[in-house]
């Protein structure tokens, strides 16, 4: 079963190493460290640990440009 | 395409190639190769001629020649000729299917048929372009991409264009329209507000239009760590993550201006643009100053700008579009310039100036006046050098 993208806060540095050994390396799409923040593909039951270890955990919203209609196709 | 509508547009093109023939101007004709022959058949071609574009994802090269030259390969190709082009190129006749030549990018005829375009003129662009360009200051337009080879926009990249944070590469090329005419009403040559501002393409939405927060947020990350005045995010979801709200005052905290759009439904917050303070929020309006009826009513809006049938670029030449999407840009180019000749307090100067239109929640502060910021940012810029001057000699006197 394929994970969801989220994103995971934490707080210090000791909490970020933890967090680092706890995801899955090759799933990290980035690191912010100006938000203390990664950005992981994790499934359900990774996001329920994390969430009970105190990290703060959110789901990578999507996110669409801002046209109110149909958008015009190119010409073919 | 219905049968009759595709024999219609052969028919068309065929009558555009002779029209094409008569003219004494240098074609760009476009030729379709057997499958994934595209660069095999370019790479012979471009001893003989100037090769445009090899697609990377249709079996198709443009190029460039003279009519005559045009002809001749017709002539080859189509109807299999004897002639100079099939004796130069007879290793690649197996490989070409088809000729046409490539349709005229063209501006689409106006309304108002001047040389002023409505949404330029309503918030005071070309008063303000006497003034300054918006030279040396840099906006990154996060969106789909821009086609950096359009002629509204080539001349406005350095040697770094920006990133595309979907297919993680250096280059964002827009497969969709939409980043490319934000970017036009941004700084285009003639359909832009800041026509000398230099340009980032920070590509975050695929070619649906669709994206993840997440890559947003390394977009501004980019930008803080490139040190851009000022990003443009004409996109939105109605929820967000903290994290992408604390990047956004990390960003406001670091000196870069966020201008994004308020939204196209209807009423509600649409992130980025509803996190309030870091960033500015703009609404659309219509060429009678109305709201129309998709721009998002919200107590975040904070400016309004043209958002309905706003004539700019496109990878396939000029449309006019419609949305929030299009008012934002015209802030952005607006910061820009009065940032240009030393502005502060650029938010604060943007809403003194502004002309009030109705309530806060549908219109913010009113109208953009781009003009009125200019002048009150030299002003303001001339006032603090005379005050700093006045204070110098004070200290003189008191020493």
């Amino acid at each position: 079963m394929f994970g969801e993208q989220h994103i995971i806060g934490y707080e210090s540095e000791e909490q970020r190493e933890k967090l680092q050994d706890l995801l899955p390396k090759d799933l990290i799409s980035y690191h912010f460290e100006r938000t203390q923040t990664y950005v992981a593909e994790i499934e359900q039951d990774l996001v329920e640990k994390l969430q009970e270890e105190g990290y703060r955990v959110e789901k990578d919203n999507i996110i669409r440009m801002a046209l109110p209609y149909s958008f015009p196709q190119p010409p073919s | 395409m219905k049968l009759r509508a595709q024999q219609a547009l052969q028919k068309r093109r065929r009558s555009a190639f002779s029209r094409a023939l008569r003219n004494n101007n240098t074609l760009e004709v476009i030729l379709e190769t057997a499958p994934d022959s595209q660069k095999k058949v370019a790479k012979k071609l471009k001893n003989f001629t100037e090769v445009k574009h090899v697609y990377e994802n249709i079996p198709y090269v443009s190029i460039q020649v003279s009519p005559q030259e045009a002809a001749i390969m017709r002539e080859s190709i189509e109807n299999h000729a004897q002639n100079e082009f099939r004796e130069q190129f007879s290793d690649l006749s197996p490989y070409l299917r088809r000729i046409e030549v490539a349709a005229p990018i063209k501006v689409p005829t106006l309304k108002k048929a001047s040389t002023h375009i409505w949404n330029l003129e309503r918030i005071g662009a070309y008063d303000a372009q006497m003034q300054t360009h918006g030279n040396g200051i840099t906006v990154g337009i996060i969106d789909t991409g821009i086609d950096t080879d359009h002629p509204e926009l080539q001349e406005r990249f350095g040697n770094e264009i920006g990133y595309d944070f979907v297919e993680k590469n250096k280059n964002p090329k827009d497969e969709v329209g939409h980043g490319t005419h934000v970017a036009g009403i941004v700084a285009g040559q003639r359909y832009g507000v800041a026509p000398s501002s230099q340009l980032y393409s920070l590509r975050v939405l695929d070619k649906n239009g669709e994206g993840f927060e997440s890559d947003t947020m390394a977009a501004i990350d980019w930008a803080i760590s490139k040190d851009l005045d000022i990003v443009n995010l004409s996109l939105g979801a109605p929820f967000a993550s903290q994290a992408f709200e604390d990047m956004c005052y990390a960003a406001a905290a670091a000196g870069l201006t966020i201008v994004a759009a308020a939204g196209n439904s209807k009423a509600g917050p649409a992130y980025p643009a509803a996190f309030g303070d870091p960033v500015i929020a703009v609404a659309a309006t219509d060429r009678n100053d109305k709201h129309p009826a998709f721009s998002n009513i919200y107590d975040t809006n904070d400016i309004s700008a043209p958002g309905v049938d706003v004539v700019s670029s496109v990878p396939w030449g000029y449309e006019a579009f419609t949305g929030t999407s299009m008012a934002s840009p015209h802030v952005a180019g607006s910061l820009a310039l009065a940032k240009s000749v030393g502005g502060s307090n650029l938010e604060q100067i943007m809403k003194e100036n502004a002309d009030p239109l109705g309530p806060s929640e549908k219109f913010g502060a009113g109208m953009v006046q781009v003009d009125r910021m200019v002048e009150a940012s030299q002003s303001r810029l001339n006032f603090a050098q005379y005050g700093r001057t006045a204070v110098g000699m004070v200290k003189q006197i008191v020493w």
